[in-house]
C-alpha cells in the first residue's frame, strides 16, 4: 500500500481527451465503457482547450468516476483538478512546479511524467505520489519527442523510487505482458484503450494480459 | 461587495512582447510610480514560466502598494499568493474561481458589452469584485475596433453593481474624463509597455487624474 491506496497487482490507467472523444457524450460513454471493462484510473488530458470547457469536461468525468468508485486525475491544471475535486493532478515539465502544487493541495495526489531515474527520484523527493515513466515504447498516440526507454529504462526507474511507477507509451496487447515482471504499479495508455471503438472490450483484454 | 479597499485610480496591464527585452526592469520602473494594481497578462507562457515570472514580479509589486493580479491562471495566482485573479472570455467561471480563492483576493472579469454580464449566472455575479471594460477609446491593440465611448461608459457604470475599470486608449488627456464618467479606475497597457520613459508616462498620467480626485 502507498498514498495512492493501491495494493499489489498491475493497474490499468486510461488517458483521454478530445482527440479520443470529441463530444461530451462520447467522453462520458467511452469512460463508462472503459471503467466497465476494468480500467482502474482515468486521466482527462486536454491540450489547447479553453479553461471553461476543460472544467466542464472534468466535472462530467468526476461524476462518472465517483459513481464507479475510481480515481480521476486531471492533466496539467491544478486549479481545475482542485475545483472539480478530482483525486489528483498529473503535471508535466512545463506545468506549475511540483513543490508549489504540493503546498497548495496537500490532500490531492500528484503524478509527474519522468524520462529517467534521476527525474523520478527528484519527483519522489519533491512529494510526487506516483511517476508516469515513458515513453517505454514508441507511442501510437503522439509524435515521438523522446527516445523510448524500453523495459531496461523502466526497470531502472522502478529501482530508484518507492512511489508507484506507471509505464506509459506504446503499449498494446503485443507487448504489455512483459510488464508483469518489472514490479511497477501499472500501465497508462491512451491508444490501447481509446483508439478503437470498444473501450470496454479493450480494457478487459488488457487487464487479462496484465493479471 | 467586499470590505477591502478597491485599488484605484491607475491600473497597469502587462505585455512583455510590447515591453521589449528588459521586461522586469520596465515593470520595476513602472511600479516605482505606485500604480494601484498590475495585471500580469502573459497569455502565451506555460504555467511553469508564468509562475517563475510572477514570483519575480511579485518581488517588485510588494515593494509598493501595487496589487498584483494574475490574468487567467488561477493556479499561478494561488502559488504566488497574488492579490487577485483576472478572467477573460473562455476562462474558468467566476464562481468556480471564487471557491479556490481567499476572500481578500480580487476577482475580476473582462467585459465588452452588457450582454457579457447578462450571460453570467447568479453565483458568478456574486463571485465578482470588479469589471474591466474596454475598449473605451480607439487603441492600437484593438486596431479597427471602435471605442465604446464615454456615454456608453456612463451608462455601464451607472448600471453596474461592481466597480468598473476602464481600458483602451486611455491617456493623460482623457483619463480624468474617464473617471468622471463613472470608472473607478483606468487601466493602460500599450502606453505603459512601449514607453521609453515609464516614470514620466506614469507621472503625467497620475497628475492628470488628480484633477478628478476631489470628488472621488
Amino acid at each position: 500500500m502507498n498514498r495512492m491506496g493501491f495494493s499489489d497487482g498491475l493497474l490499468l490507467y486510461g488517458i483521454l481527451g478530445r482527440e479520443q472523444a470529441l463530444s461530451n457524450e462520447e467522453l462520458v460513454s467511452k469512460v463508462k465503457s472503459a471503467l466497465a471493462g476494468g480500467c482502474d484510473i482515468v486521466q482527462l488530458r486536454e491540450k489547447n482547450i479553453d479553461s471553461a470547457t476543460y472544467y466542464h469536461r472534468a466535472l462530467l468525468l468526476r461524476e462518472v468516476t465517483r459513481e464507479a468508485g475510481k480515481k480521476l486525475f486531471i492533466n496539467d491544471r491544478l486549479d481545475i483538478a482542485m475545483a472539480v475535486e478530482a483525486d489528483g493532478v498529473h503535471l508535466g515539465q512545463e506545468d506549475l512546479p511540483l513543490s508549489q502544487a504540493r503546498k497548495l493541495w496537500p490532500k490531492g495526489l500528484i503524478g509527474i511524467t519522468v524520462r529517467d531515474a534521476t527525474m523520478a527520484r527528484k519527483a519522489e523527493l519533491a512529494g510526487a505520489d506516483y511517476v508516469g515513466a515513458g515513453p517505454v515504447f514508441a507511442p501510437f498516440s503522439k509524435q515521438l519527442a523522446d527516445k523510448p526507454m524500453g523495459y531496461e529504462g523502466l526497470q531502472e526507474i522502478r529501482n530508484h523510487v518507492r512511489i508507484p511507477v506507471f509505464a506509459i507509451g506504446g503499449f498494446d496487447a503485443t507487448n504489455i505482458e512483459g510488464l508483469k515482471t518489472t514490479g511497477i504499479q501499472g500501465v497508462a495508455t491512451i491508444a490501447a484503450l481509446f483508439a478503437q471503438d470498444d473501450p470496454q472490450k479493450n480494457a478487459v483484454e488488457l487487464k487479462k494480459l496484465l493479471s | 461587495m467586499q470590505q477591502k479597499n478597491f485599488p484605484k485610480p491607475l491600473w497597469i496591464v502587462t505585455n512583455r512582447h510590447l515591453a521589449g527585452p528588459f521586461f522586469l526592469e520596465k515593470i520595476a520602473e513602472i511600479v516605482q510610480e505606485k500604480p494601484s494594481a498590475l495585471i500580469l497578462r502573459e497569455k502565451d507562457l506555460p504555467p511553469q514560466e508564468l509562475y517563475e515570472l510572477a514570483v519575480q514580479v511579485k518581488k517588485i509589486t510588494e515593494q509598493s502598494d501595487t496589487a498584483l493580479i494574475i490574468n487567467s491562471s488561477v493556479e499561478v495566482a494561488l502559488a504566488v499568493q497574488a492579490d487577485g485573479v483576472h478572467l477573460g472570455q473562455g476562462a474558468l467561471k467566476p464562481a468556480v474561481v471564487r471557491s479556490l480563492l481567499k476572500t481578500q483576493q480580487w476577482l475580476g472579469l473582462s467585459v465588452h458589452t452588457w450582454e457579457d454580464i447578462d450571460n453570467l449566472s447568479e453565483q458568478d455575479r456574486e463571485a465578482l469584485d470588479y469589471l474591466l471594460l474596454g475598449n473605451i477609446f480607439l487603441t492600437d491593440c484593438k486596431a479597427g475596433k471602435k471605442g465604446l465611448g464615454l456615454e456608453e461608459l456612463s451608462r455601464f457604470t451607472s448600471a453596474s453593481p461592481w466597480p468598473v475599470v476602464a481600458i483602451g486608449g486611455i491617456d493623460s488627456y482623457n483619463g480624468a474624463l474617464t473617471l468622471r464618467h463613472g470608472a473607478k479606475a483606468i487601466a493602460i497597457m500599450s502606453s505603459a509597455m512601449t514607453t521609453q520613459m515609464p516614470a514620466k508616462t506614469l507621472r503625467d498620467l497620475k497628475k492628470s487624474l488628480l484633477s478628478f480626485s476631489d470628488s472621488y
